[in-house]
């Protein structure tokens, strides 16, 4: 049978028959579940025990499409203030995406907030006050200056070749816990700058790529509108599913009556049985009108700017509570590039903008985790795929820039009220603690429960890792 | 201890990936020379021979030949990936002979058809798409005549060893529309055309694409992952990184780019364009900022039998390097070439390899469970002069090939993986089968061969143009080959039933089974279009119709009991609809339901 289990895996009956040597059977057995060797068909995504103790159990990870810029968010650089119309004291980078002018002042004050004092502009006013639970990474960096090659180093670690998405590798592997839904959600994805690879699975089986719900065609295409594809039937109500199914059970089990075991077959059998499951399951999670007007008032929904994006995150929220282990929220609309998070220009509009959109929401999901008790095992990661230079480009933008940059996370075993790294003084560069992507994966992978150099899949005749040959945990940020 | 010890050794072996377990092989087998291996005797079919021979050590035999209803469609399919008129199926079930079987055999091999299916095999291959991918994913419409070229060159039964040197250097060998449009091979894959203002960040992104394409070649015709040697020396197969160098530098004139050709149509075509090669150096540790020492054209030393010294210097021209190269790769002597071939279409007949890593001959590759069958069948087809039809009709006369799916628990204990082909293995039906399978059983394939299709917007589509594709997929009646491949947006049939990445070469597809597929088969529109256009083809009374709808869609006649079930829930389903619907309407949408159920059942979509 043509199946999808890799050339390495074997089947645990298999593998009963092969180690039949006289010594440790179930030892083995137990072993290489542990390591991921042992691959149960016919139900890849059948929860799986992670290499330790983890501390998040799930994760969701808002990615603001474009690059945002630290130096005007999250990177107060009073120099950059004091020496605006100057140039840049130092060299930039041999390899930048094009030419920029001096230094550029931020628009936005900064103000200390939250027991830490963690300083933060204007742009977040409501952000601003879930410091207390974030670890601020001010010391990010990438290797690659054009949006396709960074999202997909920041997607799949690898930005020259395609490769299984972070999404993928985890439900890899640690399973799904609602089988009722898929393992990996990705609310509102980017068609652009890599598209569907950067949820996809590459070659780990299908059954771990990112499933898409919506598209970022707001204004057009709200996210409330959206359905999970080949769920909706305009011509057939569930009763007379029902009957089809009746009519399909029969025919497949007489099949497989004649046939005898056959885990292809029984897991098709099943495979209806679940879809039937999840078109119902997943209206239920799509419907939202249940939610109470203060729930949405805090997600923003409310409010004209931020009522998609604070749908897409009460979404997150939904699925989360469901079980689904990856979920993903990406702002990223159906604009011109600049009013995305791109700013080479109109900058004081589109990043005003930009953050009014998300301010809100973000944080609602912040507070509702917490009074939910989920934050503590639920990993929140906030970012985009690089910042952005603190030299000018035109006359209010600012260019793409990976060498230097912030995300954060919050939840799921982070420390609160941290910020970890710097960069230079004008934030061009990670400068302090200097942690690149590979090791963000790392640490993520590492808060879920699995050793990013264990968590392997071998294809094409040599075992892939989401780090590749890379990788450092941030202990830094470890609660 | 001890057991401890042996357990660590056991679990090592397995993180290599070694899952041929009863035969011990060599480590470099795939790098020796052919062997000359004698034919069992007294076993009939050699193929039978040799599969017999190792079932017969394990205390197993050959299951019994499959139903004549079965045959029909397995050859169906297998060739053509479309399936049997009920006519020829009933005209091979009342005579079904051997003489028969190699008719029908031979009727398929010669239709235009066969190439179309048999194509779309080496197109996993070669990782064809139809745009760049990457940054601006810029359409290719001028890609297809690779395609077109393939399936031409499947169906004239070109010898494979000059398919193999037309992909590689065709615009040489053959100058004008059919040279230019196979060496489409070497740029078919991903394109990043967003480069840096760097000089040494636009040469690594030259690298990257040189690496791309020597990944391509490397496990195409050969299996051998060479391109993990750009940075440093393979890990684990014998190739240095002085070899991928000198190995990439055949091929170091070749770009990705559109060119005009006098008297061909399309006159302009997405293909490789050659110009004058750079001097070739070793790029340490893959950086091609730090550069090592000049290095020649020249192959692989490792392949034993072959001269790796293709007498080739920094002045040597492109066309005569790829040439060399190409001679050298496709060299009857050159065991990889001849055995990763055989290999791949054992495999595409048959659901798995003799050798299970298709695209991977190296030492972490899987060992065969066959390798005496393995190189009988590569002699065999050096000796046809690579003919693959020769290959297919060799294959398809054994009774290894003709074999049932039948389970049988002791074999199916002692072999669960059917390594020793105890019977032949039940497969999931491609996504490109299922489209067209659709189309024909609903009446409405249109058989019109070659060209481009359609036109759909890849580059920044808003949601709006990805929705607007769809459709426009959707609205294609032409085979699946012919349906535009976007990397990124392809079909989202095909996206839900495994179709493979359209940026790694891929001889292996996966044949998943989630709920998305059911889903499609639940809810989507387009298949229930289907449904109802099979349904309406049926004539006559119910039972006349539920007969013509199994023959069509399963092959085979429905029992009493089956004919009973199927007639209950028409009744019921007809019950259950509106009354305010007209009777003739409740009537039409009844049967579409039935036979949504048919296109649904695992006998539809699981062949014997």
């Amino acid at each position: 049978m043509n199946d999808f289990s890799n050339n390495g895996s074997i089947s645990r009956r298999e593998m009963l028959r092969r180690s039949a040597a006289g010594f440790g059977n179930l030892a083995l057995l137990s072993l290489l579940a542990e390591s991921g060797f042992a691959q149960v068909k016919p139900d890849p995504l059948a929860p799986k025990r992670p290499h330790f103790e983890p501390k998040a159990k799930r994760v969701i990870f808002l990615f603001m499409h474009g690059g945002p810029s630290h130096v005007d968010t999250f990177d107060e650089k009073p120099l950059l203030t004091r020496d605006h119309g100057k140039p840049l004291p130092f060299a930039k980078p041999r390899v930048q995406f094009s030419t920029t002018r001096n230094l550029l002042k931020s628009h936005w004050e900064f103000t200390p907030r939250g027991q830490c004092g963690m300083p933060v502009s204007s742009l977040f006013p409501q952000v601003s006050t879930c410091v207390d639970d974030i670890a601020f990474i001010n010391s990010m960096y990438g290797s690659n200056a054009a949006h396709g090659g960074a999202l997909l180093k920041l997607h799949t670690g690898s930005d020259n070749f395609i490769r299984p998405s972070m999404g993928s590798w985890i439900n890899y592997g640690l399973g799904t816990e609602n089988r009722n839904l898929p393992g990996f959600v990705t609310i509102c994805p980017t068609s652009l700058h890599g598209g569907v690879y950067n949820y996809g699975s590459a070659f780990l089986p299908a059954a771990y790529h990112g499933i898409s719900l919506g598209t970022p065609g707001y204004p057009n295409a709200p996210v409330e509108n959206a359905q999970f594809r080949f769920t909706k039937n305009t011509r057939l109500n569930r009763d007379q599913q029902s009957l089809q199914l009746d009519l399909l059970r029969e025919m497949n089990r007489k099949q497989l009556d004649e046939t005898g075991p056959d885990t292809a077959l029984e897991g098709r059998i099943h495979s209806f049985e679940l879809a039937f499951r999840m078109q119902r399951e997943s209206a239920e999670v799509l419907n939202t009108s249940r939610e109470t007007a203060a729930t949405k008032t805090l997600y923003g929904i409310d409010k004209k700017e931020s009522s998609n994006f604070g749908m897409q995150c009460l979404l997150a929220r939904r699925f989360a509570e469901r079980g689904v282990r990856f979920i993903q929220v990406t702002h990223s609309q159906d604009r011109m590039p600049q009013e995305q998070w791109d700013q080479h220009s109109n900058m004081k509009f589109c990043l005003e903008r930009n953050c009014a959109e998300i301010d809100q929401p973000v944080a609602g999901l912040l507070k509702d985790l917490k009074s939910l008790g989920m934050l503590h095992d639920t990993l929140v990661i906030w970012g985009g795929e690089f910042g952005r230079t603190p030299t000018a480009q035109n006359t209010d933008g600012r260019d793409h820039n990976p060498e230097g940059f912030t995300m954060w996370m919050a939840g799921g075993g982070v420390k609160g009220g941290l910020r970890y790294g710097a960069t230079d003084d004008y934030g061009y560069y990670a400068a302090e603690n200097k942690v690149h992507v590979h090791d963000l994966h790392a640490t993520i992978l590492h808060l879920l429960g699995l050793n990013h150099e264990r968590l392997t899949y071998r294809y094409g005749g040599r075992d892939f890792r989401l780090t590749d040959v890379h990788g450092e945990i941030v202990h830094g940020i470890l609660a | 201890m001890k057991p401890f010890i042996l357990l660590s050794m056991t679990l090592a072996c397995l993180a290599q990936g070694v899952t041929s377990w009863a035969v011990e092989m060599p480590a470099k087998w795939a790098f020796e020379p052919l062997r000359e291996v004698a034919v069992p005797v007294g076993e009939g079919h050699p193929i039978d021979g040799f599969v017999r021979q190792r079932l017969a050590k394990a205390g197993l035999a050959q299951n019994g030949t499959a139903t004549p209803g079965a045959l029909v469609r397995r050859l169906h399919f297998n060739l053509i990936g479309l399936p049997p008129e009920p006519e020829v199926i009933r005209s091979f079930e009342q005579n079904p002979t051997g003489e028969a079987y190699l008719k029908l055999m031979d009727e398929l091999l010669a239709s235009p058809l066969y190439g179309e299916r048999w194509a779309r095999h080496w197109l996993d291959v070669a990782r064809y798409g139809e745009s760049n991918g990457f940054e601006y994913n810029e359409p290719r419409r001028n890609a297809w005549p690779y395609r077109d070229w393939v399936i031409d060159a499947f169906n004239a039964d070109m010898p494979y060893d000059e398919f193999a040197r037309m992909q590689l250097v065709g615009d040489v060998l053959r100058p004008g529309a059919e040279g230019a449009a196979a060496v489409g091979f070497l740029v078919a894959g991903m394109h990043n055309t967003v480069l840096p203002a760097n000089v040494v960040l636009k040469q690594q992104a030259r690298a990257d694409e040189l690496g791309e394409m020597m990944g391509v070649v490397g496990q195409s015709f050969l299996g051998l992952t060479i391109q993990c040697a750009r940075c440093h020396d393979h890990k684990v197969d014998p190739i240095s990184t002085e070899e991928y160098y000198s190995f990439a530098a055949a091929f170091t004139g070749v770009r990705h780019g559109e060119r005009n050709i006098e008297g061909a149509n399309p006159k302009k075509m997405f293909t490789a364009r050659a110009g004058k090669p750079a001097v070739m150096r070793v790029h340490l540790r893959g950086n091609a900022g730090t550069l090592g020492d000049e290095v020649p054209p020249g192959a692989v030393s490792a392949v034993r039998g072959m001269r790796p010294d293709l007498k080739l210097t920094s002045a040597t021209p492109d066309a005569e390097r790829r040439r060399a190269m190409a001679g050298w790769i496709s060299h009857r002597d050159n065991p990889l070439f001849n055995r990763v071939i055989v290999n791949r279409v054992w495999h595409w007949h048959f659901g798995n390899g003799l050798v299970r890593t298709p695209d991977d001959f190296g030492i972490r590759g899987a060992e065969p469970t066959h390798p005496e069958l393995l190189d009988w069948l590569a002699s065999e087809l050096i000796r046809s002069g690579w003919s693959i039809k020769h290959l297919h009709r060799l294959i398809l006369r054994s009774s290894a090939y003709q074999m049932s799916t039948a389970n049988n628990a002791h074999a199916a204990e002692a072999d669960p993986a059917n390594t020793l082909l105890w019977r032949m293995n039940r497969r999931r039906m491609e996504a490109e089968v299922i489209h067209d399978s659709l189309l024909q059983m609903a009446g409405r394939l249109d058989l019109q061969m070659g060209g481009l299709a359609v036109v759909v917007k890849t580059q920044d589509p808003t949601s709006d143009e990805l929705d607007r594709n769809n459709e426009i997929y959707r609205g294609i009646t032409r085979r699946a080959i012919y349906v535009p491949v976007h990397r990124t947006h392809v079909y989202e049939l095909f996206d839900a039933f495994d179709f493979p990445d359209p940026g790694t070469p891929t001889g292996r597809r996966n044949a998943t089974n989630v709920a998305t597929q059911a889903l499609f088969f639940l809810n989507n529109d387009w298949l229930m279009q289907q449904a109802e256009a099979l349904a309406k083809r049926s004539h006559g009374g119910p039972a006349e119709r539920i007969g013509f709808l199994y023959e069509t869609t399963l092959g085979r006649k429905p029992s009493a009991s089956e004919g009973a079930a199927a007639m209950k829930f028409i009744e019921r389903f007809g019950q259950a609809l509106p009354e305010s619907l007209p009777l003739a309407k409740r009537d039409e949408q009844s049967w579409a339901a039935f036979c949504q159920v048919l296109l649904q059942s695992n006998q539809f979509l699981y062949l014997n």
